[in-house]
């Protein structure tokens, strides 16, 4: 019983922690309907993790383009290796404001991303994880040192 | 009267891995080749009656090891054992001649149940 | 280019190419159904080389060409490597046929075709390592080293923080096109005693 306990207090903090990791974090499925939308997410985009659920990505976010998103994703369904975008692609996924918006330079949050594989029970990749990294301040110090 | 079994494959590890998966209970002489120029000369020598091929080998690789055996029409069985797993390289090896195709690394359960499916070793 | 014995010794490096091997065969599959090409498989080279022969390595790879080139690093149960890919730049028409990319071939769209094959090809030969091996190995984000430069421009603005290094070289080529890079994996001196442990346990 007691290992129960242990369990489900790990369950609440790894939950806690994704709420308040500070990174993005959402996963989806082959429809690229968005089945979790963590608190970073929420956060930036206003948008609740209820109103999110079941919403195709692409619907709630015209401003990411799907043949370029797919492009970047299919191998992740259909090979199960990870793949990266850097800011240097495309600045941003989602279009979010800056972190810091009084002192931050950027108008908007530059972002790296990594898509990783989550199989289900059949070793079958059912649906990938979208992992949004705010990479703003390294991708402004690298255009001003690229403009000395 | 034994079989005579190959194992041809230019990395030692490779050998020793191929060796090790091949059935205990199975009655056989076992002979080795460090490539394709080896293999070749070994299974014209008779030592050959089934053969472990590798495909990347210096000197000749094993599609050149096929097409010897083809050419001077060698009574080789030949299992390809190799780390290309492209569809592509193992389309190729069949239309070559060989007989299965077995994705490295080998290990002994996949050995035996391509030996048995081909009916080289009944299963006891 | 020099080997150093004390750090690595003929059967570690024999066992080292075979798994290698493995894993390159498994990164090219992954290629091969991205682009719909068959992939060459060469022979991957293992050697132990020290700060100034990384540069040669490198030259030998592409020398006198233009390149682009992305590095990654990734670690594992303590092991710490980074793996860089050089795509000579005249691969990139045929990569952009091959992947259904449209538009005018600028470095822009350069740059998501060189992302899209080093995230498959890097993910596909680390993960492969990393299994036979019993290895779960994380992966830092991709770094542009550069577009359009010589393999000195790359290597010039690097630390020269280390001195021996394990180098694994293998050389991609796809099928009766110009397709054509180099795949680097390099690990630290640190990271070599701990692989070496592995390997012994292989070869045991």
């Amino acid at each position: 019983m007691q290992q129960t306990n242990i369990e489900m207090e790990d369950i609440h903090w790894l939950m806690d922690i994704l709420q308040h990791i500070d990174v993005g974090l959402v996963v989806l499925d082959k429809k690229y309907q968005i089945q979790l939308w963590n608190g970073f997410m929420e956060s930036h985009s206003g948008i609740s993790p209820q109103k999110a659920k079941d919403q195709c990505l692409f619907n709630l976010f015209p401003e990411i383009p799907e043949e370029w998103f797919r492009r970047k994703s299919d191998p992740v369904f259909q090979l199960g290796s990870r793949t990266f975008t850097v800011w240097q692609q495309r600045p941003y996924l989602f279009h979010f404001g800056n972190y810091r918006p009084i002192t931050g330079q950027a108008e908007h949050m530059y972002q790296n991303t990594t898509i990783i594989p989550l199989q289900s029970i059949n070793k079958e990749v059912s649906h990938i994880c979208l992992i949004v990294y705010d990479v703003t301040d390294v991708a402004v110090n690298q255009s001003i040192a690229l403009l000395k | 009267m034994n079989l005579n079994v190959l194992i041809c494959d230019d990395s030692s590890f490779a050998r020793k891995q191929m060796a090790r998966s091949i059935p205990s209970d199975w009655p056989i002489t076992l002979h080795y080749a460090e490539d394709g120029e080896q293999g070749v000369e070994a299974i014209r020598a008779g030592k050959g009656d089934v053969v472990f091929l590798d495909l990347t080998m210096p000197n000749l690789d094993g599609y050149g090891v096929l097409e010897a055996i083809r050419r001077e029409d060698l009574p080789a069985m030949v299992i390809v054992v190799s780390g290309d797993i492209q569809p592509d390289a193992q389309e190729r090896v069949k239309k070559l001649g060989a007989m299965a195709f077995i994705k490295k690394p080998i290990d002994a359960e996949k050995a035996r149940t391509v030996l048995i499916q081909y009916g080289i070793l009944t299963e006891v | 280019m020099k080997v150093n014995a004390c750090l690595v010794n003929e059967d570690q490096r024999d066992c080292y190419q075979e798994l290698v091997n493995v894993a390159m065969g498994q990164a090219a599959d992954h290629l091969a159904r991205l682009v719909g090409a068959y992939v060459v498989l060469p022979i991957p080279k293992v050697s132990l080389i020290d700060n100034s022969d990384l540069n040669m390595a490198m030259h030998d790879a592409k020398r006198d060409t233009s390149v682009s080139a992305v590095c990654q690093g990734f670690i594992g149960s303590g092991i710490a490597g980074e793996a860089l890919l050089l795509f000579k730049d005249t691969s990139f028409a045929s990569l952009a046929s091959l992947l259904k990319y449209q538009g005018p071939l600028n470095r822009q769209m350069e740059l998501e075709l060189l992302m899209d094959t080093a995230s498959v090809l890097i993910a596909a030969c680390i993960n492969g390592i990393g299994e036979q091996l019993e290895i779960r190995f994380n992966q830092g984000t991709p770094v542009i080293l550069g577009q359009h430069c010589m393999v000195d421009d790359i290597l010039n603005s690097r630390q020269d923080k280390w001195q021996k290094t394990l180098a694994i070289e293998i050389h991609y080529t796809l099928e009766q096109l110009d397709v054509d890079c180099d795949l680097l994996l390099l690990f630290s001196e640190e990271s070599v005693k701990k692989l070496n442990q592995r390997i012994d346990f292989l070869l045991d």
